[in-house]
């Protein structure tokens, strides 16, 4: 394994987190040089530094081999969040060195659960920064390495197969090239758009930029206490609604739908699993809440359901209400929705609409298999037959992800949390969603009451969430291959 | 053997030391000047914070040992003696109280602060307005001075004292509000050089580890392979992973050991 290419690669992505670095130092410096001014700055500066470093000494290479790729991805996430703590840890207050890797992890992986009991008390910069980390991490390192990265072909190419999961991959028929134009197209396309709505909206510059930048990265960190409750407006609301679905859209689709001016991203049957799914729970809970007397006002019951459902179900985060407050029965099925999550191609984590799809169907062929033994059943997704491979690889992750799941439950529950609290973390963390019920209730809720520990471990699974359970195990696979 | 320039974007062994050499620089300026700057606003902020404080605690202190000095005096003129018209008594004690409550604008500095200096100001207003009676009231029998001073003026002069009280406390818990600023502020200053300290430590590591991976070992391989050649006669087929100048040395070694083993067989032949 060519430790300089790998030193090379992880530098750019370095480089792209100091840029961000700076231009959070900059909103500190319009904002009449805020304290964050100097930490930002520092911080931008040493990661700008030690990622330049190994650019200077190791020459572009043009080859590079799986596991390359897979350690460059791997050591470019880790890195990232631990140079992204830099301008928490130089801030200080509530920032103590497992709270920066917790906000830190938390940013980059794009789940926007936060340890910060008072969010409004810090300064624009380092605002700026939290939410600067949900975009770097939204489109993932890697695809910014391959933005910049000098040479063609096969580096992009191996780089984007680990990056990529198999799913997604089957939509994204383009070149690498076209690959890299097409995410980023649509990742600017909806910052753009987002920004602009709600500014119309009526929200304010700062604050636009900064929720554009976290629902087009599915993040869910917000600049107020109170989350989007604190804007009381359901136009706010409504837009929000959208762009979280859109983010949590495949991107692939997205692209080709406007490329051929078709409604090629509703046809797809993967969106419509997913659109129908948030419609049901959506309407479930919003009876709940009516029916239970939580919110008696129909409308508002829908509001509120339509809201937190595409919040959750898409991995942002956002929160209008206190959800510790609703039905049990509302609390499962939004559980439920922070495990099926968005469809792949996306910035969404979780299990993926694809995922529950393709099993649902595969589920259901068995049954059919079982009735018929002589039949030849086959799972067809847009008409076209399944790969038995993918199916049971689909499967496995599933199998894998609840055992994780639940593995993780325990573990927290063996710190002294609770049932729902333990659980419910497990799944946001693991999904990347952000907030959880119980004790660290809602969305308007810190972890800062969680046991160091806890916070330190749910960091790794964050990451793990991210990069997904296959990437990790990969890791392990190879290096006892060359073993 | 034609000489190959080195390109701009090939950096030159020279060049790639000296850039390291400006990373490292780069890096223990900057996080000494911010940490400089740090400490010097820290040290700016610190003083000012305390002469603050202190002023505030001075100001609310002087206010309740003025007031308490003016209020024992009309006791004494009206109350104790009862010879003295209260408004000679006091005057002076008067103007003491005026003049430290023209400093309170400049002494109280937090919201909380003036808030409650506020508060006095109200206080401070109503009992003067009740004290005013005084010269009036010194004309009646004791009896109705002692009236007028333990039912009338009394009341409002606790009330007023309340709050030069909640005052005083308002100003010693912004000291200790302060104290965690403070704090912060301490925590800030020293962490750039500790970062950095420890950033640069980390570079330093890596700067040894690609000096030694990219410049010192690519010369042990070649010196190694020159040994081959001459002592063991083994052919020279070093490969090194650079563009720099030892890209260029290992290049021509080659041809020249190439060149002499063809004179050899030449020779030989």
């Amino acid at each position: 394994m060519n430790w300089g290419v790998i030193s090379r690669n992880v530098g750019i992505a370095l480089i792209c987190c100091g840029i961000f670095m700076f231009l959070s130092a900059l909103v500190a410096a319009l904002d009449g040089f805020d304290p964050s001014f100097s930490p930002l700055l520092l911080s931008a500066i040493l990661t700008l530094m030690v990622g330049i470093f190994p650019l200077i000494f190791v020459r572009r290479h043009r080859d590079i081999n799986t596991r390359e790729g897979l350690a460059i991805l791997l050591i470019a996430w880790f890195l990232c969040c631990i140079f992204s703590m830099l301008p928490y840890v130089l801030w200080g207050g509530e920032f103590s060195l497992v709270n920066a890797w917790f906000e830190s992890t938390s940013g980059i992986t794009t789940t926007g659960a936060t340890i910060l009991q008072d969010i409004e008390a810090l300064p624009k910069g380092l605002l700026f920064w939290r939410s600067s980390t949900h975009y770097i991490g939204g489109l993932g390192v890697v695809v910014f390495i391959m933005m910049i990265l000098p040479s063609f072909g096969t580096v992009r190419f191996k780089m984007s197969k680990i990056d990529v999961d198999d799913i997604s991959k089957n939509h994204y028929q383009y070149k690498s090239n076209k690959f890299i134009r097409v995410v980023v197209s649509v990742y600017l396309g909806i910052t753009i758009c987002s920004f602009l709505s709600l500014l119309l909206a009526g929200m304010p510059v700062f604050d636009a930029l900064n929720h554009a930048l976290s629902v087009t990265a599915t993040g869910g960190f917000s600049i107020k206490n109170a989350s989007i409750a604190a804007y009381q407006s359901p136009l706010i609301e409504i837009i929000l609604i959208i762009f979280m679905i859109v983010a949590s859209l495949h991107f692939g689709l997205i692209y080709a739908s406007f490329a051929t001016r078709t409604f090629k991203v509703f046809k797809n049957p993967v969106t419509k699993f997913y659109l129908g799914t948030i419609l049901i729970i959506g309407l479930l809970v919003a009876g709940d809440l009516v029916t239970s007397g939580v919110v008696p006002n129909v409308w508002e019951a829908l509001r509120q359901s339509f809201f937190t459902v595409v919040s959750t179900i898409s991995t942002t985060g956002f929160g209008s209400t206190d959800t510790n407050v609703w039905p049990v029965f509302s609390i499962l099925l939004l559980l439920y929705a922070g495990i099926q999550c968005g469809c792949s191609g996306s910035t969404t984590s979780g299990l993926r609409s694809d995922r529950v799809y393709l099993t649902l169907k595969a589920s259901w062929a068995q049954v059919l298999k079982m009735a018929y033994p002589t039949a030849v059943v086959q799972v067809k997704s847009e008409g076209q037959a399944v790969d038995r491979d993918l199916l049971a690889s689909v499967a496995l992750y599933v199998l894998l992800y609840l055992i994780l799941t639940m593995i993780m439950g325990v573990v927290y529950a063996a710190f002294g949390l609770d049932l729902l609290t333990s659980i419910s973390a497990s799944v946001s963390m693991m999904s990347n969603v952000g907030p959880c019920f119980g004790t660290f209730g809602s969305s308007m809720s810190s972890f800062a009451g969680a046991p160091e520990l806890v916070k330190v471990l749910m960091g790794f699974q964050m990451i793990i969430g991210r990069l997904g359970i296959y990437s990790i195990l990969l890791v392990f696979v190879l290096y006892r291959k060359r073993a | 053997m034609p000489k190959k320039n080195l390109s701009f974007k090939k950096l030159g062994i020279k060049r790639k030391v000296l850039l390291g050499c400006i990373v490292l620089a780069v890096i223990l300026f900057f996080s000494s000047l911010i940490s400089v700057f740090e400490f010097t606003r820290m040290n700016r902020y610190v003083s000012g914070v305390i002469a603050d404080n202190i002023r505030s605690i001075n100001a609310a202190r002087e206010l309740l040992s003025v007031s308490e000095q003016y209020n024992v005096g009309l006791m004494n003129g009206l109350v104790i003696d009862g010879t003295e018209r209260p408004t000679d008594v006091s005057l002076f004690r008067e103007e003491a109280l005026v003049a430290s409550f023209a400093n309170l604008s400049h002494s109280f500095v937090t919201p909380e602060e003036q808030a409650a200096a506020d508060s006095v100001l109200y206080a401070y207003s109503a009992y003067m307005q009740v004290a005013a009676e005084a010269d009036q009231v010194w004309q009646q029998d004791y009896d109705g001075r002692q009236h007028w001073y333990f039912n009338r003026l009394q009341p409002v002069y606790l009330k007023f004292r309340g709050y030069m009280m909640q005052l005083t406390s308002v100003c010693q818990d912004a000291l200790i509000e302060n104290s965690q600023d403070i704090r912060e502020g301490t925590y800030r200053s020293l962490m750039p050089g500790l970062v950095s300290v420890l950033v640069g430590l980390i570079m330093v590591l890596l700067f040894n580890y690609f000096l030694n991976y990219y410049v010192i070992n690519p010369l042990l391989k070649v010196t190694g392979g020159i040994k081959g050649y001459r002592y063991h006669g083994r052919s020279y087929a070093v490969k090194l992973d650079s563009d720099d100048e030892l890209d260029e040395l290992n290049e021509a070694v080659g041809d020249i050991i190439e060149q002499n083993q063809s004179y050899k067989r030449e020779l030989e032949g």
